[in-house]
């Protein structure tokens, strides 16, 4: 029996749960929360400070752009605070946020041809390696690793924005089921079925750098 | 059970194997399975590249200064005068769509598809119509569902308006989900809001209305007359606006009548 399959995988769990704390845990944001709701506004200036990072870190990977990131952020913020007052407190603030950002996301570029010029002036902008974070080795890797990132980053453009959201807060973004179905307000077993038909269609998107030889498929190991 | 049921039972776990989210009794199983079956073993193999590609991918940083870009756009915003939005009486609504005013100029320009970009600081408020459309929550659904969601779940979100927004009725509803399904969402729903101002407050519409560049105009009231038509509301909207005596109205009142009698 070859050595990947007996590698039995290790839960993820411990990873997902440190990256957003558990919606039953005290909300760290809602001291600030209340003071914002109480008219102090640097309260709110707080709050995009702190969620600023990690949003646009979620916006990047949603858009495949930073450009894109930096307006769906701005308009994330804006509706939150137009929005943010009326915050029910049965998820926490920070899950709010992911829903807003996702909702901006989703919904950025949504015609038809907007989009179509979208995707052309990323590929062009990917190709050209402006877009994607390069890799601190040497010029020549990195220009490799640069490439496989944008195909990479592109092909989860390409998904249906029904299986892209939830791949990327699974994926990427290391939220735990719970967590993404109530960011994206869908049943636990829905965004379940979602990441497990966005990993089939990525893969077969992805299929040319992923299948192995036959020789190695048959058990040779690696 | 034949082979190739068994197969595709545990093939639907793969992504949970991968994942280490299999019970050890379920592990245990498909382990089994995956030592006689090929297809799985390679398809387990994909996933896992595929996986690891993903995890490759590094978290993307904002530039340095730019949540401080960011809050100075925001606060520049803020300070600025709230004019008739304040109806509203929400302060916090009100302070938020004077914020969400500002970069929306330039996004209105675009969806609606006017010409030119080069937008007066009196269009401001043109933009209120953007800001109230982005105020729907928008969602990734086909056309007819998200009309229905986005409709369901205005008045959780938005500020409640005074008196009755004409929009709210059925057949409004039918004219906008029809204006969805043929036409931009953002643009369907910034009509709708500005016939429900025309509605009920003619000066705030004639403002609105008026700080889109003059180019713009007359394909903006075609817009709008059409779907007044389809919600059957063109003739009152018609009258309403000769109710005003607002001799800026004029023009508008005759087209949406022109439309009400076909
Ligand atoms: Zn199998």
């Amino acid at each position: 029996m070859s050595e990947p399959i007996l590698d039995r995988p290790r839960p993820v769990a411990a990873r997902r749960d440190a990256a957003l704390p558990e919606p039953q845990a005290q909300d760290p944001d809602l001291e600030l929360v209340d003071r914002w709701r109480d008219g102090d506004e640097s309260a709110f200036a707080s709050l995009v400070r702190r969620h600023h990072g990690r949003t646009f870190g979620l916006l990047v990977r949603m858009l495949g752009s930073r450009e894109e990131a930096e307006d769906a952020l701005q308009e994330t913020f804006l509706n939150l605070h137009r929005h943010g007052h009326r915050f029910r407190r049965e998820a926490r603030f920070g899950t709010f946020v992911y829903r807003v950002a996702m909702n901006a996301a989703l919904n950025r570029r949504r015609s038809l041809g907007r989009r179509r010029a979208q995707l052309e002036r990323l590929a062009s902008r990917q190709a050209a390696g402006d877009d994607l974070p390069q890799s601190p080795r040497g010029p020549e890797a990195g220009v490799v690793q640069g490439e496989l990132r944008a195909r990479v980053q592109r092909e989860i453009q390409a998904l249906s924005p029904n299986l892209r959201g939830p791949l990327v807060l699974y994926d990427l973004e290391g939220l735990p089921y719970g967590e993404i179905a109530r960011v994206l307000e869908l049943p636990e077993g829905t965004v379940k079925s979602r990441i497990h038909r966005a990993r089939r269609a990525l893969r077969e998107r992805l299929i040319d750098l992923v299948s192995e030889s036959d020789d190695e498929s048959e058990g040779a190991g690696q | 059970m034949s082979l190739r049921l068994g197969h595709r039972r545990f093939r639907d776990q793969l992504s949970d194997y991968a994942d280490g989210q299999l019970s050890p009794r379920l592990a245990t199983r498909f382990e089994r399975h995956l030592a006689s079956c090929a297809d799985c073993r390679k398809e387990l193999g994909e996933l896992r590249r595929m996986l690891e590609l993903l995890h490759d991918l590094p978290a993307a940083e904002p530039g340095p200064g730019s949540v401080d870009a960011l809050l100075r756009r925001m606060a520049e915003t803020e300070a600025r005068p709230r004019r008739w939005l304040s109806a509203w009486g929400a302060p916090v609504a009100a302070a938020a769509a004077g914020l969400a005013a500002l970069l929306l100029v330039q996004d209105v320009s675009v969806s609606i598809g006017l010409p030119g970009s080069a937008v007066r600081p009196e269009a401001r408020s043109a933009s209120l119509v953007a800001a109230e459309a982005r105020a729907l929550p928008r969602r990734p659904a086909p056309p007819a569902p998200s009309t229905a969601a986005m409709l369901g779940r205005r008045a959780e979100f938005a500020p409640a308006t005074p008196g009755a927004p004409s929009g709210a009725s059925s057949s409004g509803r039918s004219a906008l989900a029809a204006c969805i399904g043929s036409r931009d969402t953002r643009d369907c729903i910034r009509y709708h809001w500005m016939l429900d101002l025309a509605g009920r407050d003619v000066p705030a519409f004639l403002e609105v209305f008026e700080s889109l560049p003059e180019a713009a105009r007359p394909r903006l009231a075609g817009d709008l007359a059409d779907l007044a038509r389809g919600s059957g509301s063109a003739t009152a909207i018609a009258d309403h606006l000769r109710a005003s005596r607002d001799p800026r109205a004029a023009t508008l009142a005759a087209r949406f009548a022109a439309v009400g009698r076909r």
